[in-house]
């Protein structure tokens, strides 16, 4: 009777994380089209990344633990979908931060509602290399 | 008890996807008329993000977990696109 | 499992729908760098065409060359050389003299 309201409890906490999932999902599509600019897409971009991938995952791997006619089979999909999960939370803020470095160094962007630029003002005094 | 059955879920999770494909949609219009580079990269990294979780979901439907080996390489091959890109935006030039 | 077959249909034309846009648009930029991202755009859309086919081992290869090995190998050569396209030998201009 325990097992069975745990089972229960994991499985709506998966359910419920994947459709939070979905909508923030949508949210950031949506976000990601209607941002001017690439530096105000990257806020969009965290949120498709974050609450798009992550959640969804950690929730799909929660459903499939507590599916009982997925056999043995379940703990492999669980397995790999956390371990993606977890790599994808370690990689995908090294990426965006990587490629906003990349994009301020190659001046190919201008960062358009600015009140200050510190790191510009640094390299054409010479301070650090361009 | 209160488990819904395997087409109860499958039926919950097929709306999940959904909201996953509207997303998606929106992500490959920003990728096709992207106006710089890294709005482009960009739009690719939060696609393969989605279609990682396309692929599991597709593998509990199939109750096969051989089906979702992709995953894991995507995204991690979906950094190092990210990578390379901006190391060629600093550098202009990838050698070392 | 009734209603995931359906979905399933979706989402093969769909990003098959996008493969063949992202090929056109290679095919058309002029901008070598942003042809070289639309290929991996590609190569990504490809991955889940080909595990909804039940290809898994398609799609390790399949990322591997074509979203890492490829835009790795293409940036290094386009860094070495010009990141533009060409439509005649006219618009080069000073190249010949030099």
């Amino acid at each position: 009777m325990m097992s069975e309201i745990i089972n229960m409890l994991v499985f709506y906490i998966g359910l419920i994380l994947v459709f939070l999932g979905g909508i923030l999902d949508l949210l950031a599509a949506i976000g990601m089209n209607r941002f001017k600019n690439f530096y105000l897409r990257l806020h969009a971009a965290t949120i498709g990344a974050i609450g798009g991938g992550f959640y969804p995952l950690i929730g799909l791997g929660l459903i499939s633990l507590t599916l009982d006619w997925m056999g043995t089979n379940r703990f492999y999909v669980a397995g790999i979908s956390f371990t993606t999960a977890f790599f994808l939370v370690l990689t995908a803020p090294v990426g965006s931060h990587a490629l906003a470095q990349g994009t301020h160094k190659s001046r190919i962007v201008e960062p358009e509602p600015i009140v200050v630029d510190r790191l510009r003002e640094d390299e054409e005094k010479g301070l650090i290399e361009k | 008890m209160l488990m819904p059955d395997q087409s109860t879920t499958m039926f919950l999770l097929s709306i999940a996807t959904g909201l996953f494909i509207t997303a998606s949609i929106f992500y490959f219009i920003r990728l096709v008329k992207g106006p710089t580079l890294p709005d482009m990269v960009l739009a690719v990294d939060v696609l393969s993000y989605d279609l990682a979780v396309f692929i599991i979901i597709f593998s509990i439907a199939c109750n096969s977990p051989l089906l979702s080996v992709g995953a894991l390489p995507l995204v991690l091959w979906a950094y190092l696109l990210d990578m390379y890109v901006s190391k060629y935006l600093i550098r202009k030039e990838l050698g070392d | 499992m009734i209603l995931s077959v359906p979905v399933c249909y979706i989402l093969i034309a769909l990003f098959m729908t996008y493969a063949l846009i992202l090929t056109y648009k290679t095919m058309i930029e002029k901008d070598l760098v942003k042809a070289v991202i639309y290929s991996a755009g590609q190569a990504v859309a490809y991955t889940l065409v080909l595990t909804l086919l039940a290809a898994p081992d398609l799609v390790l290869a399949y990322v591997a060359v074509g979203v890492g090995m490829y835009t790795a190998l293409f940036l290094f050569i386009i860094s070495r050389t010009e990141s533009k396209e060409y439509d005649n030998l006219k618009e080069l201009g000073g190249m010949n003299e030099k």
